[in-house]
């Protein structure tokens, strides 16, 4: 149901008002985040903003960043694309034909609930410290989110549209591009933007495990030498990655599903 | 010009399997429907009229008896038939103009061709202007117009019409009807047309078959001979209409008894 308004919104509702509050929010825990560093909590564990940010900059402005930035990004992306690509095949496949994904759903499953992480160390020893394992961890946990949100979608074909299509003498290929694949695509992209986060999180701990370069690395970096400024900067910059990164496949989404705003 | 009927039931039985017990849809089904005739099938709901439909338009088998199309037996969905259901299939992600020109796609028509027979269908259908409207955005009326271009579109020789208008308001059932009769009157297709109201038969059919409630047999098969063109908003008052209706309802009317009986 839609709710419909009949008087203008109250004043905190507003968006203006609302991104000021937001605004504010970070303001408050950055200045308490100062405020306590030295004070309450040894500086040398928290660090303070007034450090982190500089060093952001300058790992920015040195250049710093950017080799450690594009190898996680590599990393990242490959794996979203590959673990993407071959989730929404696997999907489709299992949700067309019903048989296979009978007898396979036990063993997917069982794959499913391995802990990801774990399997960073066997990829490290079987391909060896590059990117490829880094791909892999981050593919394997995509692969699976967009598989299962694929199928989920695919299974749940209205039969009438169904009927509907065949009548209009449609081809099996003719079904899937016409019926399946839209019929899913609400699920392929909640499954592709809820796995974007665990690509960089796989790429990220595909770094940790064994590497020298990326933004995994360098909270290990900082690690091994107790440089907090170092640790915070690193986590900051994963922070904003994330976030652009999101709010640009929500845009993409707005633009591809646009039809769904009709049906509100 | 081929000669002979163009679609022939030959003692047609559907049984399905329903929670562990056999349940008979129609039994024994014969009929047969000439080249441009608009024929209504008239029964009591859960009469086997939809699965009648199914089979002839080759989306379910029958369990015994065949149905030929055009003298050849339909053992696979026959494209040859235009179908528009009940219910409001049209695909959500589609705009107008895309879900009327699906149909073409499906048959590789190539774009020129689509962009002209899609302008020309959304004139008929008068939804000029909302091309590109997605059908959340329509109303119930103009989305079974929408159905009608869509199912007409690709030439259909036959169109088999399960209760379209079912859902709509009365005037506007009218004025459908009245479009459905002007595009049969162009286009001298076949119509078989499912539907439980005895008005709309007689208003709309050169021949109504009644069914009884299940299992669904023949129970009477009547020509409808008003003159045509018919005006759909008067021929209802008209003697010879309240003549037919008596007729008809008495058919159907014990199966109304029994069915609130029991």
């Amino acid at each position: 149901m839609m709710r419909v308004r009949l008087s203008a919104p109250p004043w905190y509702e507003r968006p203006a008002v609302v991104l000021a509050m937001q605004t504010a929010t970070v303001g408050v825990v950055l200045a308490a985040w100062q405020a306590v560093s030295g004070t309450l909590v040894p500086a040398f564990f928290v660090s303070k903003p007034t450090l982190v940010f500089p060093r952001v900059w300058n790992w920015i402005a040195t250049g710093f960043l950017w080799p450690h930035l594009i190898y996680t990004m590599e990393s990242t992306i490959l794996g979203f694309l590959l673990g993407a690509g071959t989730g929404v095949a696997a999907g489709l496949a299992l949700g067309l034909y019903q048989n296979v994904s009978r007898v396979l759903s036990p063993y997917i499953l069982a794959l499913y609930s391995i802990p990801k992480i774990a399997l960073a160390p066997l990829f490290v020893l079987w391909f060896g410290l590059d990117l490829t394992p880094k791909v892999l961890v981050a593919a394997f946990i995509v692969f699976f989110l967009v598989c299962l949100n694929v199928y989920a979608g695919v299974s749940a074909l209205d039969e009438d549209l169904l009927v509907g299509v065949r009548l209009m003498g449609a081809s099996r290929w003719d079904e899937v591009r016409y019926l399946a694949l839209p019929t899913a695509a609400v699920q392929i992209f909640v499954g592709l933007k809820t796995s974007f986060p665990y690509a960089l999180q796989g790429a990220v701990i595909g770094e940790i495990i064994a590497s020298t370069r990326g933004l995994g690395y360098l909270t290990m970096w900082a690690k091994g030498s107790f440089n907090m400024t170092n640790m915070f900067a690193a986590l900051s910059v994963l922070m904003i990655v994330a976030v652009v990164i999101t709010v640009g496949l929500e845009r993409l989404e707005r633009v591809l599903l646009g039809w769904r705003r009709a049906e509100r | 010009m081929p000669v002979g009927p163009i679609i022939v039931w030959e003692n047609i039985t559907k049984q399905f399997q329903k929670n562990g017990r056999t349940v008979e849809a129609v039994r024994g089904i014969s009929a047969s429907i000439e080249r441009g005739e608009f024929v209504a099938l008239l029964g009591p709901s859960g009469c086997g009229k939809t699965t009648l439909l199914h089979i002839t338009a080759g989306l379910a088998r029958a369990t015994s008896g065949t149905v030929r199309y055009d003298d050849q037996p339909v053992q696979a969905i026959n494209t040859r038939t235009g179908y528009m259901t009940q219910k409001d299939n049209l695909l959500p992600w589609r705009t107008v103009e895309d879900n009327i020109g699906l149909p073409l796609r499906i048959r590789h028509v190539d774009p020129a061709r689509r962009r002209t027979l899609i302008d020309q269908y959304v004139r008929m259908i008068g939804l000029t202007g909302f091309e590109r409207h997605y059908p959340a955005e329509l109303s119930g009326g103009m989305r079974k117009r929408v159905l009608l271009a869509r199912s007409l579109i690709y030439d259909p020789e036959t169109l088999l019409m399960d209760e379209p208008f079912g859902a709509l308001d009365a005037q506007l059932r009218l004025i459908m009807h009245d479009q459905v009769l002007r595009i049969w009157a162009e286009t001298r297709k076949t119509i078989v047309f499912v539907t439980h109201d005895i008005v709309e038969a007689i208003t709309l059919a050169d021949r109504v078959i009644v069914l009884t409630s299940r299992p669904g047999t023949v129970k009477l098969v009547q020509p409808i001979n008003l003159p045509r063109p018919r005006d759909v908003f008067r021929v209802r008052f008209t003697p010879e209409f309240s003549a037919l209706h008596d007729i008809l309802w008495k058919a159907i009317e014990d199966d109304y008894k029994t069915g609130e009986a029991g």
